[in-house]
């Protein structure tokens, strides 16, 4: 925001503006409502200078939670969360099954409630034994050969998938990012009007992206989500499953299987996840018992196509 | 194009007497009343601008992921709410091209792309969102450069896995697999 000359005639306009936003403010606050500039942009546009000072104010008053990060920067914490996981993961360059992964997981994506981000959904193997998924921030979603290895059909994997989708959708990535960093990098970010940084600044914000990319990496690797983000997040696979067309009891088959085969204490889904029969209690009200039988004969055979090799 | 919301406003600034310009105080509150008018029509009508808030998008025939594809919009475009249903809203583009979009591609912030030259005509700086603001390429190449570690070449390469619509259609019809976008079991 940079300031401009100041119009003396237009400060009428300027207080009626700032009385409009008021009101804006008081009777208009979810963000489901029209903007201010779209109802004012047809007479502000050309005319109302803004006076520099109280929008850097506006800038770090609005900016104080994971909610004010645009999908433009949720794009770039994403790529560095996703980049930390496969530093201790490598991709499986198993061109085959990454194909019918992202064909599976792109078409969940698109019935999720949040089907685009700045990015878009993509999906990647890992060439790993543990059993585990990881979401990063704006869809860079990345699941184990051990995990595959757990879904006995594709129903089951969409479930999967459409577990690590809700994730994505509902920012439980950026929810992990502690409050007292955000309020650092909107600062800064607030404080500075031009596209680009000077080398200064440019430090400090790597450094709160860099702490905030420790935060989700942590919590996708080591500590989890909480139970009640587990839980929205199956509520909101079941919900997608339906929408697409999959069996939505193929979860609680997954999370039985899954039961069966996670050790107590182990490192992967173990410790990042609730024990699969509380998951299973939680959502069993809502799509009842599931069944393990495979829904078509031409889906199984292409699920077992896909995974033969792995 | 102009939404419903200023010809509101334009109606209510056309019966204003040109005598009475330089009196201040009547004309702001007659700015005021416009305002508050101009905020209820354009509220109540749901109509207005948006912007497209992800790097590329997909104006579609109907109200569905599966729908055809009329055009693609970009980052920072706007588009012009036609109507609303459910989570889909269809828009006009100032080049004319209609089509519905989800609404997880729109805000109600106009995305200055260029910060600095354009962000003066903005009316107030909680609308508007400044294109690469906060973290943006410069710090993920700071990031880079700080953990020589960490390898992007996945994540570049998993970035061009996509999917086109007919791809997702064709997987839909083999794997015998019916969507329902109301969520009927």
């Amino acid at each position: 925001m940079r300031p401009s000359k100041r119009a003396p005639g237009f400060l009428p306009v300027v207080f009626a503006a700032l009385l409009s936003a008021l009101f804006f403010f008081c009777f208009c606050e979810g963000s489901n409502c029209a903007g201010l500039s779209d109802i004012v942009g047809g007479v502000a546009d050309s005319v109302l200078p803004v006076p520099a000072g109280s929008a850097l104010k506006a800038v770090v008053a609005v900016g104080k939670s994971f909610q004010d990060i645009t999908p433009e920067q949720e794009y770039f914490i994403g790529r560095a969360v996703a980049a930390n996981v496969l530093s201790k993961y490598p991709a499986s360059p198993n061109d085959r099954f990454n194909l019918y992964l992202n064909t599976l997981g792109q078409t969940l994506a698109q019935a999720s409630d949040r089907p685009d981000t700045f990015g878009g959904y993509h999906f990647l193997l890992l060439d790993s034994p543990e059993i585990n998924a990881f979401a990063a921030p704006g869809g860079l979603i990345l699941v184990t050969r051990g995990m595959v290895r757990v879904c006995k059909t594709e129903d089951a994997l969409a479930a999967v998938l459409a577990h690590e989708i809700s994730h994505v959708a509902g920012k439980h990535g950026l929810k992990s990012i502690k409050n007292s960093r955000l309020t650092g990098a909107f600062t800064i970010i607030g404080a500075q009007a031009a596209k680009s940084y000077g080398p200064a600044q440019l430090s400090q914000l790597t450094e709160v992206f860099s702490g905030s990319i420790t935060d989700i990496a942590s919590t996708l690797m080591k500590s989890g989500y909480s139970r009640d983000l587990e839980r929205d997040a199956d509520k909101e696979a079941v919900t997608i499953l339906r929408r697409v067309g999959y069996d939505p009891g193929a979860l609680i088959v997954m999370l039985t299987e899954m039961k069966k085969q996670l050790k107590p204490g182990g490192l992967d889904f173990a410790k990042t996840h609730p024990d699969p029969k509380d998951r299973i209690d939680d959502i069993k009200p809502l799509v009842g018992g599931g069944s393990a039988t495979p829904a078509s004969l031409e889906r199984q055979k292409r699920f077992e196509a896909a995974t033969a090799n792995l | 194009m102009v939404p419903d919301g200023h010809k509101g406003f334009a109606g209510i600034q056309a019966n204003l007497p040109a005598d009475r310009k330089g009196e201040m105080k009547l004309t702001r509150i007659v700015f005021i009343f416009g305002f508050v008018m101009a905020l209820a029509v354009a509220t109540w009508s749901d109509s207005g601008m948006l912007s497209v808030q992800i790097k590329e998008g997909q104006l579609r025939s109907a109200p569905s992921f599966l729908g055809s594809i009329v055009g693609p919009v970009s980052y920072g475009d706007r588009v012009e709410t036609v109507q609303k249903q459910g989570d889909w809203v269809e828009v006009r583009t100032p080049k004319n091209l209609r089509g519905w979009i989800h609404e997880s591609a729109l805000t109600s912030k106009q995305v200055v792309l260029n910060p600095g030259a354009q962000t003066q005509s903005a009316a107030s700086t909680q609308e508007i969102a400044l294109a690469g603001k906060g973290f943006n390429s410069d710090v993920e190449a700071q990031y880079m450069k700080n953990n020589a570690g960490i390898d992007y070449a996945w994540v570049n390469r998993m970035e061009t896995f996509r999917v086109s619509r007919e791809q997702m259609i064709s997987f839909l019809d083999e794997g015998k697999i019916k969507p329902s976008e109301g969520g009927k079991k």
